[in-house]
């Protein structure tokens, strides 16, 4: 062997020079060092991709990303839920509420002018005929002025003849004067004026006359120098001390809103201020070319700082039924019907689909699906979603060599039990044995939806494995895409099977609970030929 | 032919050192000008088509954009497949032409074509043709970094103004750098003047919509009053009426009213704020703006790469103050360090070959002839290289470096033999040879081997064919390297013939010292002649020792897994977690902004750069629930000690897991790329469902998968899923329209402006412009309880709230639609195991056309198939003609060379005693059977038939000797004699040979860096073949050949008996 000595040598350069086997132990380490068990491997853009063993996603040809049992992200097998550890919570940014009874606030937003109140109009007319003299400083629109301000001068010969009678009937005294009074009175004079006349020079036709009311002009109608008649209108007023909030509603809001609901309002003008009064009263009418319905609050406005014709937001204050609510936040809806994550015990959080009454601002009205004093997710529960999506998907994607989960684990361990039983009957050419263990056979379970063949019971072993080979193999294919989930089966196949009968495949697979093979198709032929199948 | 060759060279030295050396020189210049990148473009030969369309779903993308251009730009002349993508907003069109038109042939038609669709597309939709360039030339990727420290005191920079530095002046920078295709804006946002209109004042105000837009449009323009003249002066008269800011906007006329005109002020705010976004960077944890360099297909990526740097350089310091722009991915450092690699493994290869020379020749002038020719052959490929434009790359440069141990052979050959017979010369003449004489010498030695030499060279050539019989993907891999292999073994091959006879001539001079001389051939002859005494006494235990060896390495096969192709190292990482359709890109921003931070804290990071969503080009069609972080890793010897790449993305992979909703997946940046860019179908098998109802679509998708799933040998199946998305769907409501007499425009108008906003023009400010966009004011807009009591005006004035007049629903619906050919398309994808896959598509074929085909037909989709299988099958049906045919050739090329058939046929032997020595190298170093592994295979073959050549030809003549000499006595024992003697005295250019290739792949095994892991597994089955290869020719072969011999001994000696 001493010419191999070069090789050798060369071959131990090659080996201590490159280490590219290190690679994959590197891998093998890695994988030791964290003891999570890998659940499966699933393709990170295509997540219905998923497989048992690390390769390649079929779509995209990206790595399979290994998903692990009760990692941080780490999925429990039932489905729609998400399990998190303590200290991912905050990263993920969830949050948790209770759900409880409480007031369903509501507001409807309203926009609106602020207006003059129409109850407090008035008007001031000219009570006698004459000329405007001069105007009284406060006589413009916009001015304020106050009951018995004087307002103006007019020079009216009506008044001055009604001054000469009053000045005689001051002699006379009794029921002229008291008329003669009276008609200057009416004439607009207040009565100290009117004291004042026996001592005004007798051909001055000027009075002053004073408001009649107070209020703020809106409009005036004269000027210095104009000649009125009597009743003229010279002024419009109104008090501002009270206003209305007036704002339309359409039809659709109408049964929200009802009298003496509150209504906060705010205005630009005076920004961070809110007035609250009561809604008093609603249009009967709609009107017609805006299909809206008017709607008054009563205001009061003492020092005025709220000015006719601003606009203001109002929120009405719907009526606030105490119900069981959820935040708005917690509620994901794609179309596909509302659902919220349920924290079950901490850091376990639960897919559930729940049913939904009133829209608050900031709760929902829950009808069915919570109950009071769950914790419900209100923040980072998109992300809960998409993680429960992500699983969903790699555990609705049937075959594929995934592992997959059982949901009745119970049953479905008996029946295949049961089949292993038949299987070794079948290893033995033990024909009753394989009939009474088909007899004794658990009913077929949903979960597997593998039917029973329709021959069996038969009355001889071929006859039998017929029909048990399409069956086994279904069976076969189940329980291989969940072995993970079941310790101790073995899944083994034969290559041997073409020659039992004409037709028959090149392969079968069968399970069984054993150690050993234990050939269903060949008996005691060949009992021990068949390998064990990897999933 | 040959002889005639070496001798004209001989007689012409100058010429042919002239020649030689010009060749050289070329070599050298084409050197510098290559293409230099890491890896070849994988792309298919396609052109991209696309066309934006704000804020429409993919459903709208697809039915007014994409199939309509699709269906128009089938026809076009060349046109593969064209391949469709609607996602939200924006179409994308894969126009995929055959592999043989040329791409600018192929945009040209495309471009042509286009200028006629332009009516088919919807108003203000353009279709335009994508870069010439595709995602894998991401060569440089930047963001702008702001150095809170540098900023002028006070000031602060948002993302607005560093997006609209981008856009407006670093973009334009960079483009025009020479091969820049494209730079691509990513992240922060494009800033806007919103005119966010409160609904409530213009229903208050009796203000439409409309009238906004009129008003804002007819508000903005400049315009132009000719000339006036003045006193023999002439002035240009300008109309200036653009508006400026946000003042000017407020200040908007909407209508007149008696006291004074209501403004857009009254209705609505201005403000400056982002537009919407599809994309968003994020950079070690905060929001950034940045940058992709795209380059154009075919330029040389390191050039660019250099030339964008210095393009930064300059213009970093014209940034506003205390911006500058950072790389966060740069690719010159992979391929300096790969193209590095390469060219340390060249340099140390053509070392190690020195020194075979050195240890085995002890000649050392003759170092020179080999060692001349081999750096000339290896310039003479970089200038074929240049011709062909191939571009220099880990796979061109590969193809090179694993050559170059078989460079050299064919030097080593023919000068051992000028050596030897020199030598031999000397000592029958007993003093020097002259110069005459050597020549004499020369010529006749080498017209001795010239004809082996060439044989065994074009064998090397012509066993690598099936290389170029690789299609797809692998074929755009590794055609470089087949190239440039060929062309360097056919450069060397023709100096062998021409330029080492006339250096020998020079340079072989006495004195020469015998094979006993040299101590490494005493050693080995030591070691030799008891193996081969026993190999030829008992050539049955030799024999049966082969095939147990055989046998064994075949037994390996099945434990040896398989891949497609081993990534290169790119020192960088790329993680790409993505999250359900449904998640928003805020939610999915903030867990970026979260994993960026995280990822930071790595101390092998150097930084993180997430990308959500898609970059302004058509090279990424991204959707915003994707991330794509790159992350830039420090150099492994600055990484916390004991750390691998493997532990750290597994450290990484479970720090990210902390936070739920995505699978985080890590590729490498220009894998992924790879990933993005290719669109078709990657499985052995695809079916294609193609219909025009997507829900049907689905349904037929999970029906096939089903049916698929049941046939034996299918793994992997999986129906594409298209559907996800959330969709608020507004369902005009046509009686309510007719109550109030209103058409769906006047509804929709709101949906469209109201909701998504619209740009009703754009101010200019020196170089940028801003769009003025009008839209409903957020409180009006975002809770989806308060959409209904959005208020619409009725062109008559009636004010209506749209709950009235239209359903507002949700509704899941597709997140992305593929469509094919016009067609909208759903797939499933299959791989088989355990069977044939021909068989396998043939039941699924039948299966599908008896159980669901009528069905789908009457539903008016049909059935195509794709994938995989097509491309291996293509491959297959090609390599089914061009093996044996290649094999025929070989054959028929030693049957030329020996003039008898059973001996090429025994030389064919060399090919499976090589595989073994591969099988187990492979199996030791745990490579996965991939298409690399496999072309190192072919090439080892090749190799292996070359070495065998050469030992028949000198166990040949060796016998021919022994024959001359003892003439018709010559009988068994004789043969036996001369067998060993030709065996023994050959040993040095065998071992010299083998000894060539296989130090020269060892520079390649032992190196760490990057591209070594993609030459390692071509160098593998070499190197282990190579091994064994020499056990065969040195044992096996002399056995069989005696064997043979004897056989014809005993037939000749029965004839005469």
């Amino acid at each position: 062997m001493k010419g191999f000595a070069p090789i050798i040598f060369l071959t131990g350069l090659l080996l201590s020079g490159s280490g590219s086997a290190s690679a994959e132990e590197t891998a093998q380490a890695a994988a030791s060092q964290s003891e999570k068990r890998i659940l499966y491997y699933q393709s990170p853009m295509h997540p219905w991709v998923k497989s048992d063993k690390p390769g390649q996603c079929t779509v995209c040809g990206m790595d399979l990303a290994p998903v692990y049992e009760s990692s941080a992200s780490g999925v429990s097998s039932g489905a729609g839920s998400v399990m998190l550890p303590s200290e991912s919570r905050s990263a993920s940014g969830i949050k948790v509420m209770d759900v409880t009874k409480r007031q369903l606030t509501r507001t409807l937003k309203v926009h609106g002018r602020i207006g003059e109140d129409e109850n407090r109009r008035s008007t001031i007319s000219s009570p006698v005929a004459g000329r405007i003299e001069a105007l009284g400083m406060m006589s413009c629109e916009g001015d304020r002025i106050t009951q018995r301000q004087p307002l103006f001068t007019i020079n009216s010969p009506v008044l001055l003849e009604a001054a000469n009678e009053y000045n005689l009937a001051l002699a006379k005294g009794g029921e002229p004067l008291e008329k003669a009074k009276n008609k200057l009175e009416h004439y607009g004079l207040i009565p100290e004026i009117v004291a004042g006349i026996p001592s005004r020079q007798k051909d001055d036709a000027r009075f002053p006359i004073v408001a009649s009311s107070s209020g703020t002009i809106t409009k005036t109608y004269t000027a210095r120098g104009r000649y009125v008649t009597e009743g003229e209108k010279l002024f419009d007023l109104v008090d501002l001390t009270r206003v209305w909030f007036t704002f339309f509603i359409s039809e659709q809001d109408l049964p929200l809103v009802s009298q003496k609901q509150i209504v906060t309002i705010e205005t630009e003008s005076l920004p961070g201020e809110a007035f609250k009064a009561r809604i008093s009263f609603i249009n009967p009418l709609l009107d017609e070319m805006t299909r809206l319905v008017k709607v008054r609050v009563l205001l009061e406005n003492p020092d005025l700082r709220l000015k006719n014709n601003i606009y203001a937001t109002g929120l009405v204050e719907l009526d606030a039924p105490e119900v069981l609510a959820v935040p708005r936040s917690a509620v994901l809806d794609s179309g596909k019907g509302a659902k919220v994550f349920v924290e079950k015990e901490p850091g376990v959080f639960e897919l559930r689909k729940v049913q939904l009454g009133l829209c608050g601002d900031e709760d929902w009205e829950v009808l069915g699906g919570l109950s009071e004093n769950e914790k419900v997710v209100t923040a980072g529960n998109m992300l809960l979603d998409s993680q429960a999506q992500l699983t969903a998907m790699a555990s609705t994607t049937p075959g594929g060599g995934i592992s997959e989960p059982i949901g009745n684990r119970e049953q479905c361990i008996k029946y295949l039990e049961a089949v292993g039983v038949l299987v070794s009957a079948l290893a033995n050419d033990d024909l009753s044995a394989a009939n009474a263990a088909l007899a004794a056979m658990p009913a077929v379970l949903d979960e597997l939806t593998i039917s029973s063949p329709a021959r069996l019971p038969a009355n001889d072993l071929e006859t039998l494995r017929k029909a048990f080979l399409p069956w086994s193999e279904s069976i076969a294919e189940w329980a291989l895409a969940r072995k993970k989930n079941l310790p101790g089966l073995k899944v083994f196949s034969c290559s041997m099977t073409k020659d039992l009968w004409s037709g028959a495949p090149a392969q079968a697979k069968w399970i069984q609970w054993s150690e050993t093979p234990q050939n269903p198709y060949w008996g005691k032929n060949m009992s021990a030929c068949g390998a064990e199948v990897d999933p | 032919m040959i002889d005639h060759i070496i001798h004209w060279s001989l007689k012409n030295k100058l010429l042919v050192i002239g020649a030689s050396a010009l060749l050289a020189i070329l070599g050298i210049l084409a050197l510098s000008e290559s293409p230099v990148d890491a890896l070849p473009d994988l792309s298919e030969n396609q052109v991209i088509v696309f066309a934006d369309w704000m804020g429409r779903s993919p459903l709208e993308v697809e039915q007014q954009i994409t199939s309509r251009l699709s269906l128009n730009l089938q026809g076009i002349e060349g046109v593969k497949t064209v391949r469709g993508s609607s996602m939200f907003g924006f179409s994308l069109i894969t126009v995929v032409f055959k592999d043989d038109v040329a791409g600018n042939t192929a945009r040209q038609r495309v471009l042509e074509r286009l200028s006629l669709l332009q009516d088919i597309l919807p108003e203000g939709v353009k279709a335009r043709m994508g870069p010439n360039a595709s995602g894998i030339g991401w060569v440089y990727q930047y963001y702008l970094k702001i150095d809170t420290a540098k900023l002028l005191p006070g000031s602060s920079v948002d993302l607005g103004q560093l997006r609209s530095l981008q856009d407006h002046f670093i973009r334009y920078q960079l483009s025009s750098v020479p091969d820049v295709a494209e730079v691509a804006s990513l992240g922060g946002f494009v800033t806007q003047y919103q005119i966010e209109v409160d609904s409530h004042k213009m229903k208050a105000l009796g203000i439409s919509l409309d009238a906004i837009f009129n008003a804002v449009e007819s508000s903005n323009l400049n315009v132009g009053g000719k000339g006036i003249e003045e006193n023999g002066m002439e002035f240009i008269i300008r109309g200036l009426g653009l508006l400026r800011n946000t003042q000017d906007i407020e200040k908007i006329v909407l209508e007149e009213r008696e006291e004074s005109a209501i403004c857009l002020k009254d209705v609505a705010r201005v403000q400056l704020g982002g537009d919407f976004r599809r994309g968003i960077l994020d950079v070690d944890g905060s929001e950034a703006v940045g940058g992709i360099v795209i380059m154009r297909s075919g330029a040389n990526a390191r050039t660019v790469i250099d030339r964008v740097k210095e393009k930064i350089t300059q213009i970093n310091p014209a940034l506003l103050p205390g911006v500058r722009i950072e790389a966060f991915y740069d690719r010159s450092e992979l391929i300096n360090q790969t193209i590095g690699t390469l060219k340390n493994a060249l340099l140390e290869e053509i070392f190690l070959v020195i020194l075979v020379h050195i240890l085995f020749l002890f000649h050392f002038r003759s170092i020179l002839i080999v060692v001349l020719p081999l750096p000339v052959s290896v310039l003479i490929s970089f200038l074929v290289m240049r011709l062909f434009g191939i571009s220099s790359n880990i796979m061109s440069l590969s193809g090179i470096a694993i050559a170059v141990g078989v460079l050299v052979d064919a030097a080593i050959v023919l000068s051992e033999n000028v050596i030897r017979s020199c030598e031999e010369a000397e000592r029958e003449k007993g003093g020097r040879l002259n110069a005459k004489e050597t020549l004499h010498i020369v010529e006749t030695a080498s017209r001795q081997v010239g004809r082996p030499i060439f044989f065994a060279m074009a064998i090397i050539i012509l066993a690598f064919i099936p290389v170029f019989a690789l299609t797809g993907q692998e074929g755009r891999l590794f055609h470089p390297l087949a190239f440039t292999k060929t062309f360097a073994m056919v450069s060397s091959t023709a100096l062998a013939l021409t330029i080492v006879p006339v250096l020998c001539t020079w340079l072989v001079r006495g004195p020469f010292r015998t094979e006993n001389q040299n101590p490494m051939m005493r050693f080995l002859l030591r070691m030799y002649d008891p193996l081969l005494d026993i190999a030829l006494r008992r050539p049955l235990i030799a024999i049966s020792a082969a095939c147990v060896i055989f046998g064994t390495a075949l037994a390996l096969i099945p434990k040896m897994g398989s891949e497609f192709m081993p990534p290169l190292e790119e020192g960088g990482l790329l993680l790409m977690p993505t999250f359900v359709p449904a998640v928003a890109p805020s939610e999915v921003q903030r867990v970026m902004a979260w994993q960026d931070k995280v990822l930071k804290t790595f101390p092998e990071v150097v930084s993180a750069a997430g990308k959500l969503g898609r970059s302004d080009t058509a090279t990424d069609p991204a959707p915003t629930e994707m991330i794509e972080t790159t992350i830039q890793l420090k150099p492994p010897q600055d990484w916390r000690p004991g750390m691998t790449k493997d532990k750290l993305v597994t450290e990484m992979m479970a720090a990210l897991n902390a936070v739920p909703g995505s699978i985080p997946g890590f590729l490498q940046p220009i894998q992924a790329r790879v990933l993005m860019t290719s669109t078709g179908i990657r499985s052995q098998l695809g079916i294609k469902i193609l219909g025009n109802n997507l829900d049907s679509l689905q349904q037929a998708a999970l029906d096939v998968q089903n049916i698929v799933q049941s046939v034996r040998g299918a793994v992997g199946v999986t129906a594409s899923r298209n559907q996800g998305k959330p969709y608020l769907e507004i369902q005009v409501n046509r009686d309510a329209l007719r109550l109030y007499g209103m058409r769906a425009k006047d509804v929709l108008d709101t949906v469209e402006a109201g909701l998504g906003g619209r740009n009703i023009t754009s101010t200019s400010e020196g170089r940028n412009t801003y769009p003025i966009q009008v839209r409903l004011q957020r409180k009006d807009r975002e809770d989806f309880a308060r959409l209904k009591d959005i208020p619409i005006r009725s062109p008559s004035g009636k004010i209506i709230p749209l709950g009235s007049l239209a359903q507002i629903q949700r509704h899941e619906g597709p997140n992305e639609i593929a469509s094919q050919n016009g067609q909208m398309s759903s797939y499933v994808q299959a791989n088989v195991q355990g069977r044939d896959l021909g068989s396998f598509v043939e039941e699924i074929k039948t299966r599908l056309q008896k159980e669901i085909a009528p069905q789908l037909a009457r539903q008016g989709m049909t059935l195509e198939y794709a994938g995989e299988y097509e491309n291996q099958q293509h491959a297959a049906q090609t390599l089914s003609w061009v093996l044996p045919s290649v094999l025929l050739i070989i054959f028929l090329l030693l049957c030329a060379l020996y003039r008898n058939a059973r001996e090429a046929a025994h030389v064919l032997l060399a090919i499976p005693f090589a595989l073994s020595g591969g099988l187990f190298l492979q199996y030791a170093l745990g490579w996965h059977f991939s298409v690399a592994v496999w072309v190192g295979y072919i090439a080892l073959f090749g190799t292996a038939i070359q070495t065998a050549i050469i030992m028949v030809v000198y166990l040949e003549e060796a016998v021919k000797k022994k024959q001359k000499l003892c003439g018709e006595a010559f009988g068994y024992e004789d043969l036996l004699a001369a067998v060993k003697e030709g065996a023994r005295q050959r040993l040095r250019p065998k071992i010299m040979t083998v000894a060539a290739i296989v130090f020269s792949l060892l520079p390649i095994m032992w190196s760490r860096s990057a591209g070594a892991d993609v030459m390692q597994p071509i160098a593998t089955p070499v190197l282990g073949g190579m091994l064994t290869s020499l056990i065969h020719i040195l044992l096996l072969t002399p056995v069989i050949f005696l064997w043979m011999k004897a056989r014809n001994l005993k037939k000749f000696s029965q004839v005469k008996a």
